[in-house]
């Protein structure tokens, strides 16, 4: 049975470095999905995969363990991402999808879905977006949603409730949503 | 519709976060309010489009790279919580030869000198700043040079194992400086850059020439494939305002 992660944190800091490598397999294709959602460039969800890594190793001793390890290690991800977003230089809003998504929604696989709705997320604004990859790509619950954000779950909620309204209007503007 | 109530309801449902009791609230709730009812089907379909979006695969390389930059990881500012043990990962199984090959490569970096020339001569032997000392038994190697001069600090280090080239630029610039890596394109390419830390410009020039420019951090990560075996150099300069600061040569020698 694999290590839960607060063994693989307390092994790490007693010098076992297998123990961080699985942390990296544990993690490495949440966060660099999780990235990918907020950034939507995989060049550059690479580079914030990489930053987070090596800002969880450098400030493992100062992990408080009395939260999760993946919540501390969501929070990296959303700040990294968030602070690389403020250093882009800002893009036009999309004003319309391609015409290829102005289709049913059911219709849409694969990439073409993935596509769809990542460009629909990038229309939000990042406070939105972030709750709404947690909740639905990352299943984070409420509690942990607040413990990631450091917000209260209160302002969770109202931000998930809105954004998913935002998103449902965008995916119906843009002709996504399904018929 | 739209009482706050009947928002967190539907949300809850979606959730799953409700109990029984508020399950069967919605239900009454749904029964009378067709725009709730839609309301409903809509947050629905939106979280089963959501539900059916795939996870992306990491790119090729991304998790080498990853514990490479951990491994590289030698700024004082920074202490790593188990340095010590970085050296074991990075060695491998055949770690004190490896040692006793560092430690000489390392003496004769320390010797001969992370060297900065204020002088815009040519190129010359005497520049060599560092060099890879191959071994039979030995499967990484590695590199660091020290950067001390006006204005640009740091350390440029290098790691190879097999085919693979890594060159990690631990630079801090306190004003705009260009950092320009030459190599010999036929015997080592170009495969990919990774920003670690830093608001800076990164461009593959050509003909064998990559070039980082920005002030303060300069953090990244370049990475190389051997096309040959033997000996290559990558040549490295630093620039300020069009003006040569100094430049380091670093001897790297195949492994394979």
């Amino acid at each position: 049975m694999s290590p839960d992660d607060d063994t693989l944190v307390r092994e790490c800091l007693g010098g076992n470095d297998r123990s961080f490598d699985i942390l990296l397999e544990r993690y490495e294709r949440k966060v660099f999905n999780g990235a990918l959602r907020m950034v939507n460039s995989r060049d550059d969800a690479s580079d914030i995969t990489q930053s987070v890594f090596l800002k969880v190793y450098e400030n493992l001793g100062r992990f408080d363990g009395r939260y999760k390890f993946f919540s501390w290690i969501y929070r990296i991800t959303v700040n990294e991402s968030i602070n690389f977003l403020k250093r882009r230089k800002p893009v036009d809003p999309v004003d319309g999808l391609p015409s290829k998504y102005r289709s049913p929604l059911e219709s849409l696989y694969g990439v073409e879905l993935c596509e769809a709705v990542q460009d629909a997320l990038m229309s939000l604004k990042p406070d939105h977006r972030t709750v709404i990859i947690l909740r639905h790509f990352h299943e984070c619950t409420y509690r942990e949603m607040s413990e990631i954000l450091e917000i209260r779950e209160e302002t969770v909620k109202s931000r998930l409730f809105s954004g998913r309204r935002l998103l449902r209007d965008l995916v119906i503007r843009k002709g996504i949503h399904s018929s | 519709m739209s009482s706050e109530r009947t928002i967190e309801l539907i949300h809850g449902e979606i959730d799953g976060t409700n109990s029984p009791g508020e399950s069967a609230e919605l239900r009454k709730i749904i029964e009378r309010d067709d725009t709730a009812g839609e309301f409903q089907q809509d947050m629905k379909r939106l979280a089963a489009v959501l539900n059916r979006v795939e996870d992306a695969e990491i790119p090729q390389g991304l998790s080498d790279s990853i514990r490479s930059a951990i491994a590289s990881r030698t700024s004082p500012a920074t202490p790593l919580p188990f340095r010590k043990n970085k050296i074991r990962i990075f060695m491998g199984a055949s770690g004190l030869r490896l040692a006793a090959a560092l430690a000489a490569g390392l003496v004769v970096g320390l010797i001969a000198g992370p060297r900065i020339f204020n002088d815009d001569a040519g190129w010359n032997p005497a520049d060599l700043g560092g060099s890879m000392m191959p071994g039979s038994a030995i499967d990484h190697v590695a590199e660091t040079v020290q950067l001390d001069a006006d204005r640009v600090s740091g350390t440029i280090h290098a790691t190879q194992s097999d085919a693979r080239l890594l060159v990690f630029l631990d630079i801090l610039a306190q004003a705009p400086v260009e950092v320009a890596v030459g190599y010999d394109s036929g015997k080592i390419g170009f495969t990919g850059f990774t920003r670690r830390e830093g608001k800076f410009d990164a461009v593959e020039a050509g003909d064998g020439q990559f070039i980082v420019s920005g002030e303060g951090d300069l953090r990244c990560t370049l990475m190389f494939e051997r096309l040959a075996p033997g000996e290559t150099t990558l040549r490295l300069e630093y620039r300020r305002d069009g003006a040569l600061l100094g430049k380091t040569l670093l001897s790297l020698n195949g492994v394979k």
